[in-house]
This record gives C-alpha cells, structure tokens and sequence, in this order.
C-alpha cells in the first residue's frame, strides 16, 4: 500500500476483513467529523441546551469600529443584529433529509444596559472583546452545570449556577448548557455585506462558525464544514450555509424523531493489537470503498479498542501509525503522504498514486 | 483525564492548510507565532487550577510552569499561563481552542503578556503550545510538530526528514533564526493607529507615541500585533503637523517603518491615523 521509506515501528495496515466492516445495504455516505463537547473522557454526556428555546442579545455597547458594513463605512448595530440572525437562522432551520432539527429556536432579546460577556449569567450575549489572544477571530464561551442526578435545576440565588434574573431551569440531563457568550476580537476586522475586501472576516459566517459552539458542537475536521476551527489570512472567509457534517451535528444533539438520525449509531468497532500488545492511539481512518474518500477518523484507546461512528455502509478502515516510536506521540508526515486525501476541499480523492497532504484533525476522545 | 489530555495535545500538534471557513483562529504560521510573542519559553508543567475570576463572572484555568530555559524576552523562573475555561464544582466552561497541558509535562510555549493581570496568554490559543517529549530510544528531547508544518520540518531539519518531531536543540536553534532576523516592514504596508502620547522636543517639534488598533497579518511571515507601539516625530508646518514615523516595536523587537502623515494643528493624542509604509 504504500511506497518508499518505512520509519514506523509498526506499518499501516488495511483493514479489509469481514470483521472490520459494517456491511449494511445504505449507500447514501457522508463525511461525519463533526464534534460534541465532552465533559470529561470517563462520561461520555453530550453538552447541550435542557430547553431549545434559547434566547440572545447584542451587546448594547456595539456597534465596534472594526465592524464594517460597506467599505469605510461602520456597520450599524442593526447590521449587525442582522447579520447575527441571519446565522441562527442557519442553525435553526438545519435540516438532514428534508427534516428539521428538533425545536432549537432563538430568540433576540433586546438590554439596556451593557452586559459582561463572558459571564455565567444565562445571558447569552453577543459582542466585541479586545481581550481575546492573538490570532483569535472570535470565541465562544460556553457554560454548563453539572449534576449526579438528572433531572436537576440550576439558577436560583442558591444553586451552583444562579442566574442573574433569578429564574430556575430545569435540566432534565446530568449536564445542561446554562449559558454562551460569543465575543468577536475587536482587534480583528469583520464585514457585513458581500465582496469584502481581504483581512475582513464575514461575520455572519464566523457567527455561524460560534453558534455551533453554542448549541454544543466543538470543531470539526472537516475542511468543509461551519464547524472547521481554522481561517486564512489572505482572504475573507464566507461560508454562512451549514455543511452536511454541521447539520448532523445539530440533529445528533437536537434530534427529531423522524429524523432517522439513529443510524449514527452505526459503527464500526475492533481492536488494533502490534505483536498480540494493545496499541494505542493509532489512527484509524474510514474511507468510502468506491470513492477512496474519507468518511471519518478515530483514534485507538489504551485498550487497543476503536469506534468509528458512520452511517450505515461498507467501509474499508486503515490503521495508521501515530507515532513513529510508539511513545513519541507525533504523526510523522511520511505516514500520511499515501493516505491524506480527501479530506479538504481541495485534496485528492483517496486514489492511487495519492500525493496529497492532509488537513484533518480528526475525531479525538 | 490522561487520554483526554493526550488527545488534547496532540490537537495542539495537528494544524491545518489554509482555507477559506467560518473560524475562529487564525493558522498562524511559525514566524508569527515567534513576532507575537513577547517571550518564548521552554517550561515544565507543575500545577494548574481552576477558578473564578474576582468579579464571579468567568472561570479561568491557571497553569504554573517552571522555566527551563528562554528563548525569547525575559521571563522569572516560574510563570503562570492563564487560559478561559475550567471548572469548578459543578459548573463548567468550554472555550473551543484552548490548550491542554499535560501534568509534568515540558512545552514550549509561545506567551504573549496579559490584557490584565500578571499571568501570560498563548499566543493562538492552542497554537502557541508545542510539546517535548523524550524519545524512549534515544532519550533525546524532542518538539511536536503540527502536521501542516512540514515546511517548518524541512526547514528546521532538512527537506526529506520524515519526522514528525524535531529535535529541541534544533527547535531552539530556528527560533533563535527567526529572533535574530528581526522583523522587516514591508512597502505598503497599512497601518491603522491611535495617537497615544506627545513628548515635545522644542518648538513645533513633537515625539510621537500611537498604538496600532487591530492585529495587522501582512503577509505568512509578519504579524503586527494589535497595541504594537509605533514612534514618529511631528513638525509643526503652517497650520499642520507633518509626521514623521520611523520605528515599530514588535513584542521588544524593534523595526525601521517609513511613513508620512499630515495633521491638523492640536493635540494629537487620541486622533487615528492610518499609516502607509514606504
């Protein structure tokens, strides 16, 4: 499989045998990368909102002068509560197979008086901050409590996440979302209106990108999707639509039960063992047979033990080395020189001769 | 907490190629990275915590490191790194892009100073973490590389070294390269500023102090740090002033820029004025 040197202490294989593949009759494949928060690794919970219903606000101290909604001119507030909306709007309507996700809906909410964001108040606040690092477009901070018990409340002037408005919330799993801020770098520069120059950022787009983080979805790695976490410098990024991959982020979180969306619980499982040892954090990665493109990604666990979620199909799986040394903890670049396609845009379908680099970052747990 | 955290890391060691998203970072490329800081570290891991700030309304992680060695600015021997995010008791917060730092652990880490407060910010978020492991064979100290950073292997090692890991010792040498090149202003450069301070150097003459207002990313080799000080001298001419700017500050490191600009009589402290560099 593959070609020139072999720097590994074990070499990738490919998976090819009954055992490692889910043979089911589906033929629709999509690239499914996209991530949920996790509290911690030992409990698996998924973080998201008791109640859909989620209300937010525009920091009334906007508009920021590094916010532009035609050349020269500073966006408005309502350029920019519009172009906000419009990004909720994206998540709100997301759809798989002509089904909605199941009840998120947003609401704006209007304050007089300026808001401290980031703050575990329950309101969920958009604005600018000068106090993110460098090489920071915007951030959301997200806020959950916790609980041993479900359901639970939360907001009350005595509970472990009081509420500034004093209203009690009822989560009815061991982990809720209480509350998310959005705060775009005001030492960056953003535009609302199409054909932006270069070095301002769409900020519907990186709005769109932040609300995935506020219903609950961490990055993705695919190249494609909203939820991808790195930008470019050279060139203003617009992708205000959800990918494939996002959609069934929000539906995997929110899902509607027509919406067929259990077939995620497909995976295929196995264990990866070098000279009859568990080995761990090998990078396991599901290609698409007929096209060679890549589906998903995993990683071993100390066990030697994989999951790999897909949607019901056939798969061929590769096993590749993380490390060159089994305790060095690096990919080296040589390994993914016949494996990386796919995964971008702009990459290679996973044919031979395959030459290009990838950009994946995986799915990580 | 182990797996997660080595995960984590090897989050920070995975970068990607440029394109054109929804993000929320900048890929910042390793001279940036290296500009933007003020100072660059080689520091162990030997604490961290969790806690809210002082007015109860954020959490934040603080992460105490014992200084091994600097490669850039001026450090004491234990620093502090705080991050958003952590938690404490039953309430969370998760800031997507964050570094995880395994306990005892050694990282070079590329620190850029506080907007408040003492304890330094990663530069990029996560990006400003690498790893150093000891290799198990040889026992040599070894960086973590970012996947897309193969260009930065080639460059630190040779074009065709296949590692995914360089040597610290070779890590350390090629930051030192980008120190020592020091920072050049390209022709055309645009510089958005604010006009800080005035010193007066006699009559109708001015020392002039501005800050530049946004992160300026000029090119894959430069950034140009939001509150970079920027120095120019005024002369009163007629009913204007006739600036003069002729230094930047990266971070400590100091550039030669060649611009003009023109301002009405005044006070200039406060006034914005874009810059354009010859």
């Amino acid at each position: 499989m593959r070609s020139g040197r072999t720097t590994s202490a074990f070499p990738p294989w490919v998976l090819g045998g009954a055992s490692l593949l889910v043979l089911c009759s589906a033929a629709v494949l999509w690239a499914v990368s996209f991530q949920m928060f996790q509290v911690d690794s030992s409990n698996v919970e998924k973080v998201l909102w008791g109640s859909p219903n989620i209300t937010w606000t525009l920091n009334p101290e906007l508009p920021n002068d590094n916010a532009f909604s035609a050349q020269g001119t500073v966006a408005a507030r309502d350029d920019l509560a519009s172009a906000v909306s419009a990004a909720f709007d994206a998540w709100q309507s997301a759809t798989y197979k002509n089904l909605q996700v199941d009840g998120l809906l947003f609401t704006e909410t209007s304050s007089d008086s300026q808001l401290a964001a980031p703050a575990a108040d329950c309101t969920n606040v958009v604005g600018f901050t000068g106090a993110l690092a460098t090489g920071t477009i915007a951030q959301t901070v997200v806020t959950y409590v916790a609980s041993d018990s479900a359901p639970f409340q939360y907001g009350a002037a005595a509970s472990a996440l009081p509420c500034a408005s004093g209203v009690v919330h009822t989560c009815p799993y061991r982990v809720c979302i209480a509350d998310a801020d959005i705060e775009f770098n005001s030492a960056a520069q953003f535009a609302t209106y199409a054909d932006a120059p270069m070095g301002q950022y769409d900020l519907q787009s990186i709005a769109t990108h932040e609300i995935g983080h506020l219903i609950g979805l961490d990055h993705s790695g695919i190249a494609h999707s909203v939820m991808y976490p790195y930008g470019d410098l050279t060139e203003a990024g617009v992708q205000r639509t959800l990918s494939v991959d996002d959609e069934i982020g929000a539906l995997v979180l929110y899902p509607n039960a027509a919406s067929g969306i259990t077939a995620l619980a497909s995976e295929i499982t196995g264990t990866v063992t070098v000279g009859g040892s568990a080995a761990f954090a090998v990078h396991l990665v599901a290609l698409d047979p007929a096209s060679g493109n890549v589906v998903t990604d995993t990683l071993s666990e100390p066990s030697g033990t994989y999951h790999l979620r897909v949607f019901e199909g056939t798969y061929n799986v590769l096993a590749l080395p993380l490390a060159p040394d089994l305790n060095s903890g690096a990919y080296t670049i040589d390994n993914f020189n016949l494996f990386a396609c796919g995964y971008s845009t702009s990459s290679s379908a996973c044919v031979l001769p395959l030459n290009a680099f990838t950009n994946y970052t995986g799915q990580f747990y | 907490m182990k797996i997660e955290a080595w995960i984590l890391t090897l989050w920070i060691a995975i970068a990607v190629t440029p394109s054109i998203r929804a993000t929320t970072l900048i890929s910042m490329s390793f001279s940036q990275l290296t500009q933007a800081s003020s100072d660059i570290v080689r520091a162990q891991v030997v604490g961290q915590t969790s806690r809210w700030n002082q007015d109860h309304t954020q959490i934040v992680t603080v992460t105490t490191c014992e200084v091994k060695q600097t490669l850039k600015g001026h450090v004491p021997s234990s620093i502090e790194v705080e991050q958003p995010g952590g938690r404490v008791g039953n309430v969370g917060m998760l800031v997507p892009g964050s570094a995880s730092f395994l306990p005892e652990s050694e990282y070079v880490l590329f620190l850029e100073p506080p907007a408040e407060g003492s304890a330094f910010r990663l530069v990029g978020m996560a990006q400003g973490a690498y790893r150093v492991y000891q290799d198990a064979l040889t026992h040599e100290a070894r960086v973590i590389l970012p996947l897309n950073q193969w260009r930065l292997r080639n460059a630190m090692m040779g074009a065709g070294n296949p590692a995914g890991t360089v040597p610290l010792l070779g890590f350390h040498k090629y930051v030192a390269t980008i120190v020592d090149a020091g920072i050049h202003i390209p022709h055309g450069l645009v510089l958005p500023v604010v006009i800080v301070s005035t010193e007066s150097r006699g009559t109708g003459r001015l020392h002039v102090n501005a800050r530049t207002t946004s992160d300026i990313f000029p090119n894959a080799n430069l950034v140009i740090p939001v509150g970079t000080i920027v120095e120019g001298d005024a002369d009163r001419v007629g009913g204007q002033w006739e600036i003069h700017w002729d230094e930047v500050n990266v971070r400590g490191v100091y550039a030669e820029i060649s611009a003009s600009s023109q301002e009405p009589a005044g006070s200039l402290p406060g006034r914005s004025v874009v810059l354009n560099a010859r």
